[in-house]
């Protein structure tokens, strides 16, 4: 595929890289996604789809620089005792497949948010609801007659409330790729409570996906985040613990976007036909994704050297009926083709498992 | 902008953001008023027939702003702090009242919240002066029947019924009635509940009798489980809110309903010169009084919901949702007559002109009218019996009187209660 078929994204041209020192920009031809990676990882397959090799592209880089970082918190052997029990359990492996494979080919890649910082002025309204207690009664009646129990009910009252609001908004994460939201869901939220500031070095010998949506075309986007972070900050301000709705109506101003990095593990195994099937894991909560085939060449032999003993004694049972005129060898053949035919339990099996894993893993976004 | 005039700043719970909640409507000042005739400076009062205030010397009418709100009139919940105060004893009564005009010390039979000063006739409303807090009225049912009007209604019901003496139709002279506000309470609120009891079913079968060697059918009671569901929603429940021993309560209660779409706000002006009475039963046990009800209507309520009404070991678990209340001053008259010496009370509905109240019986006729009734069967049981012995044949005329017997026996048993029951009114 020629490289200029890969959508180029709305960069900057820098002198040097300065936050991700010695690293060059690639990119999916069979994905389109693109990537800032370490000298040693390059031209290597695409780390998401693993269905080509990255190619080079123009040493553009972003003028948006990461700020902060979802820290990596599974270490090397965690990460084999989770690799093995998420393969647990698959029938007749793919012979590729094996803790020891991934792990080899296993890499860090990061991918980004938006953090967007914004000055917010002007005025809101709403309905908000307080939490208020009421006395009332549970009532049973039985054989000695009514018995009454005094009980606290909680209610809400809805009020109306406005005000001005004037606040500065930091780190507020808008999705910077399509498949954000898919994304999470594959691979799990990540706790944002627990990120640190981005550091040079941290990201070496790791692949660095690039955003896919730039921030101009996420303004709206963007007010809406910061809409809703502020209801949030109102309903606080109002004391209540509920509404109805709240509308704020004023200013963004200010709006500065940096990235925010999220860290996944990345591997694959190859399957019998020979196509590459990614391993992802979330570096920071272990939560793993990927299709895990079985190998139907492994179970057709299961079934094969299930199935050679009945149809043995299936022959001789029908050549002794030939030159006999006892009713048993009958039996005994009737027997050989029920084993025969519980010898398919492999083949099935082992396609059952595939047709389910294609069903509900659906391709790594 | 934000409108300061209908909101207030409140305390934020965060820097940077103001909040701003509405103003509470501003509490009208119910101190107590005197009521000058702004022509002559006489007393104003108010005139039922005008249904405003009058002055009594000149006769200038002044008309009374009030806000109709009917049946969706605001109701209060039983919140915590609600029911805190009622518990420490708001609507203790009130003795001592004071008057605007002379400043005299009035002590007034516990409960008055309206009356005429008798030193300076100045009719001073005392609504806000009782030392101890009250709850004070919501709303109010004007009087809509006029004092001229009660005539028709108090003869139509003197000459009601049979077991009264025949004197009292021409000797009750029934024409002093006093209007008064009665206090009320009225509830509101939903209940919930799911019952469980065996329920009786007959069930006829066939059976073999050894002795007589045949089948037989014979019926026998089959005690079921069942369950059910069942939901009612009460809207303003009434229940008085006069101490039972001032005010006769079967005879409150025989004044219900009264029409709640003629609701209006509470307005002092409609208290001018006509006697209120605060609540005695607060607010508590008239809710309590109220649930005693409900819980003997959700039993008849879960026996009607099962398939037949021979039921036993019911169980109910009974939740109340939605719970509201609302003070309120019903319009009555009131009128006390005297009848051989004895002393009878009786209440008109000042909205609806319904009359009742507690009337002499004259016990001759009732035991007359009893006898009468039992006769007729005696004779033909005695008549039959009679024919039976002389000519050997009259069981008919017996069956019958047996028959006749126990009719005059069940209109003897229902005369002889309802007059008790009147008489103990």
């Amino acid at each position: 595929m020629n490289t200029s078929e890969i959508p180029t994204p709305q960069v900057e041209l820098h002198q040097s890289l300065s936050w991700f020192p010695g690293s060059m920009m690639e990119a999916c031809p069979a994905c389109k996604r693109v990537f800032l990676v370490s000298s040693a990882r390059s031209k290597q397959f695409c780390p998401i789809c693993y269905q080509s090799e990255l190619e080079r592209q123009p040493s553009l880089v972003r003028k948006e620089v990461p700020e902060m970082v979802a820290p990596i918190e599974i270490d090397q052997q965690n990460l084999g005792e989770r690799l093995r029990a998420f393969l647990d359990g698959v029938p007749y492996k793919t012979h590729d497949l094996t803790v020891e494979n991934l792990l080899q080919r296993m890499q860090v890649v990061w991918w980004p948010q938006w953090l967007v910082d914004a000055d917010l002025e002007g005025e809101w309204s709403g309905t908000v609801g307080f939490d208020y207690q009421v006395r009332t009664a549970k009532e049973r009646y039985g054989d000695e007659g009514w018995n009454s129990q005094s009980v606290l009910r909680t209610e809400i009252r809805y009020e109306p409330r406005m005000g001005l609001l004037k606040r500065h908004y930091d780190n507020i994460l808008v999705p910077a790729l399509p498949t954000d939201k898919a994304r999470i869901q594959q691979l799990g939220a990540y706790d944002h409570n627990r990120s640190s500031n981005f550091k040079v070095g941290i990201l070496e010998q790791a692949s660095v996906q690039m955003p896919g949506i730039e921030p101009q075309e996420l303004q709206e986007v963007a007010e809406n985040s910061l809409r809703h972070y502020a209801e949030k900050e109102i309903l606080q301000a109002t004391g209540a613990q509920h509404h109805r709705e709240i509308n704020y109506q004023g200013t963004y101003k200010n709006l500065n976007w940096t990235q925010f990095l999220l860290p996944i593990y990345s591997s694959y195994y190859v399957d019998e036909k020979g196509l590459r099937h990614p391993v992802v894991m979330n570096a920071q909560t272990g939560s793993l994704y990927g299709r895990r085939l079985a190998s139907i060449k492994k179970a057709r032999n299961w079934t094969i050297g299930l199935a050679a003993l009945p149809v043995l004694v299936f022959l001789v049972s029908m050549l002794v009926a030939v030159f006999s005129t006892s009713n048993s060898a009958a039996c005994v053949s009737g027997i050989a083709i029920l084993l025969g035919l519980l010898s398919l339990i492999p083949l099935f099996r082992a396609a059952s498992w595939n047709r389910r894993q294609e069903e509900t893993i659906s391709q790594f976004q | 902008m934000i409108n300061q005039q209908d909101f207030q700043e409140v305390k934020s719970f965060v820097d940077g953001i103001s909040v701003f909640e509405p103003k509470p409507k501003p509490k009208e000042e119910r101190q107590g008023q005197s009521y000058t005739c702004p022509q002559c400076g006489g007393h104003l009062s108010y005139d039922l027939v005008i249904s405003g205030l009058a002055c009594s010397h000149c006769g200038h009418q002044v008309a009374i702003q009030s806000r109709k709100i009917g049946p969706t009139a605001e109701k209060q919940e039983f919140t915590i702090d609600t029911m805190k105060i009622a518990d420490q004893g708001w609507g203790k009564l009130r003795n001592m009242l004071h008057c605007q005009q002379c400043d005299a010390e009035l002590s007034y039979p516990q409960g008055t919240v309206a009356t005429s000063c008798p030193y300076c006739g100045s009719n001073s409303v005392n609504v806000s002066q009782s030392e101890q807090a009250l709850f004070q009225p919501q709303a109010l049912i004007p009087f809509t029947i006029k004092p001229a009007n009660l005539k028709p209604f108090t003869d139509q019901w003197i000459h009601d019924g049979w077991m009264h003496p025949s004197a009292l139709k021409d000797s009750a002279r029934i024409n002093n009635f006093v209007p008064f506000y009665i206090p009320f309470w009225a509830f509101s609120t939903q209940i919930a509940f799911n019952w469980e009891a065996e329920v009786a079913h007959t069930v006829t079968e066939r059976y073999y009798d050894s002795s007589s060697k045949s089948w037989k059918t014979r019926t026998r009671i089959e005690w079921r489980w069942e369950n059910g569901n069942v939901q009612k929603t009460y809207t303003n429940y009434l229940v008085s809110g006069v101490d039972a021993k001032r005010l006769n309560p079967v005879i409150l209660k025989n004044l219900i309903p009264f029409t709640m779409d003629n609701l209006v706000s509470f307005d002092p002006d409609y208290l001018v010169g006509i006697n209120a009475n605060a609540y005695d039963v607060d607010l508590n046990n008239a809710w309590a009084t109220a649930k005693s009800n409900i819980r003997d209507e959700a039993k008849d309520l879960a026996v009607a919901d099962a398939s037949n009404s021979n039921v036993r070991n019911l169980s109910i678990d009974m939740n109340y949702s939605n719970e509201r209340w609302r003070y309120l001053f019903l319009p009555v008259f009131i009128a006390v007559y005297q009848f051989e010496g004895k002393s009878f009370q009786v209440m008109v509905n000042g909205q609806t002109g319904k009359v009742f109240g507690q009337k002499p019986i004259d016990w001759t006729k009732v035991w007359l009218a009893i006898a009468g009734a039992l006769l007729p069967g005696i004779l033909g049981f005695l008549l039959g019996l009679a024919m039976i012995g002389v000519m050997g044949s009259g069981a008919l005329i017996m069956l019958i009187g047996v028959v006749m017997l126990f009719i005059g026996g069940a209109f003897s048993i229902n005369t002889y209660k309802k007059a008790r029951d009147l008489e103990n009114l």
